[in-house]
């Protein structure tokens, strides 16, 4: 399985990074291989929708899960259409420590992203397409504070 | 506090018109803001100045019945919504790095979805090579005018349940820019409260009226409306109303005085203005020498003194 860890630096001995949107690095980890990939956030820094850029980040890297500390309403959205298995919870501590608790100790994933990636119907309620507030136009309220 | 980038400052200060425009803002609700805008658009009217009043509390927009005026001239607001069309995309990836908002997701292959806000800067059609995106209008509200020469009323209203109030003003602001060389005055009325709503509607004033009431709760209020005057360098007054109420002026006019700005003439709840709410009718046309129309009329005449050449 290739699991994306958020992380502050580009390899395992670098600290986890508990917001997905806003983490520096994403580290994508074969959990088979333990092969690391070490991709870096482009967007992090963005004003608005960093959750989904990221998630599109990680998706277009193939990753089929998320180990992170808590993943936003929209982010959780992306990553449910792209069948990401989302386990929130990643606590500060470097990321070789956190994989190894979670290869030992897998928590269990979020219900409904877990459901959609099995192909199980059911409890799809936050299915892609369904934000409130699509085309609102707030969005760049306070702009430009420093 | 927070400093704004001088930029941003400047954008908001930018105007496309000459026009003067006065706001008449408030923390709080209820406490008049609305009143006051009327009136003081009557008095600047009565002075013989062509004024155009914008009910930017697109909320619940209610100077028209202060008024005693019907809303016509109706323009719908519409936003521009992406629709993805799987087969024609040839799977580029451009929309989704053009869209600013990061909008856009691709969870698969050619098949892109529009996952967060979309503000309808119509960037990623621009951007399309493939033409597989089509445009869906949705109706977020309306604008109205209404009245005659000497005063105009713009009214803008947002449909009920919906959250795009910011772009509702923005639109009835365009609408007032096109005609704006017809007036010598621009009265804008903002909604209640500190949100962007209130920020677009009180771009470009040379003046925003903050109006109060000599309460703990009018106080807390004015306090947070005054510093997001200053934060955007807005040159502010206080106008307390309901100087009747018990509470204490001397802690309106303290608040006032720390950010350098002066306290108008309190206007007590008297019974001239009750029965112009009553009859729809500003309290300066209704009962012009009660002591409630001369507070606007003066009021009037130091704007028409200081804005108009
Ligand atoms: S119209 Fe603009 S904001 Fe909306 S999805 Fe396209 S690029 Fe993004
Ligand atoms: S720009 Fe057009 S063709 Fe390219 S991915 Fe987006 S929708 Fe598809």
């Amino acid at each position: 399985m290739k699991l994306c860890i958020t992380a502050s630096g580009p390899d395992l001995d670098s600290t986890t990074d508990t917001s997905f949107g806003r983490a520096p690095w994403l580290l994508i980890v074969d959990t088979d291989s333990m092969a690391v990939g070490a991709v870096e956030n482009a967007s992090a820094a963005a004003r608005q929708g960093a959750g989904i850029a990221a998630a599109q980040l990680i998706a277009d890297h193939g990753a089929e899960a998320l180990l992170t500390g808590r993943v936003g309403p929209k982010a959780r959205a992306a990553l449910d259409a792209a069948g990401i298995r989302i386990y929130e919870g990643l606590a500060r501590e470097t990321v070789r420590d956190a994989l190894r608790r979670f290869m030992q100790n897998p928590p269990v994933a979020d219900r409904a992203a877990a459901a959609a990636a099995t192909g199980g119907g059911g409890c799809r309620g936050r299915g892609p397409g369904q934000g409130r507030g699509q085309g609102r136009g707030q969005g760049q309220c306070m702009r430009g504070r420093r | 506090m927070d400093e704004l980038e001088p930029e941003v400052i400047e954008d908001f200060h930018h105007t496309p018109f000459a026009t003067p425009i006065i706001g008449v803002t408030g923390g709080k609700g209820g406490v008049g803001k609305t009143t006051v805008a009327v009136n003081l658009a009557a008095a600047l009217a009565a002075h013989g100045l062509r004024v155009a009043l914008v009910d930017c509390d697109v909320d619940a927009p209610n100077a028209d019945i202060l008024l005693g005026l019907t809303l016509a001239d109706e323009v719908p607001v519409t936003v521009t919504r992406p629709v993805f069309s799987p087969d024609r995309c040839t799977d580029c990836g451009q929309c989704l790095s053009v869209c600013r908002l990061h909008s856009l997701f691709r969870p698969r292959a050619g098949n892109i979805t529009l996952m967060g806000e979309c503000n309808g800067c119509e960037a990623c059609f621009l951007v399309c090579p493939a033409d597989a995106i089509d445009r869906e209008q949705r109706r977020i509200g309306a604008i109205w005018k209404g009245g005659a020469d000497s005063l105009t009323l713009y009214t803008g209203r947002l449909d009920p349940g919906l959250e795009e109030g910011t772009l509702v003003v923005r639109r009835l602001r365009e609408r007032v820019a096109a005609e704006a060389d017809r007036f010598d005055i621009i009265v804008i009325d903002t909604a209640p409260g500190i949100h962007c709503n209130v920020i677009e509607a009180l771009k470009g004033v040379s003046l925003a009226i903050a109006v109060t009431e000599p309460t703990p709760l009018g106080s807390h209020d004015l306090d947070l409306i005054l510093s997001l005057l200053a934060m955007f360098r807005v040159r502010g007054t206080v106008f307390v109303n309901r100087a009747d109420l018990p509470g204490k002026i001397d802690e309106i006019e303290e608040l006032a005085a720390r950010r350098g700005m002066g306290v108008e003439i309190g206007l007590p709840l008297d019974r001239q203005l009750l029965d112009s709410y009553v009859h729809g009718v500003p309290v300066v046309h209704l009962h012009p020498h009660s002591s409630a129309a001369m507070t606007f009329a003066g009021i009037a005449g130091r704007i028409t003194g200081e804005f108009i050449p």
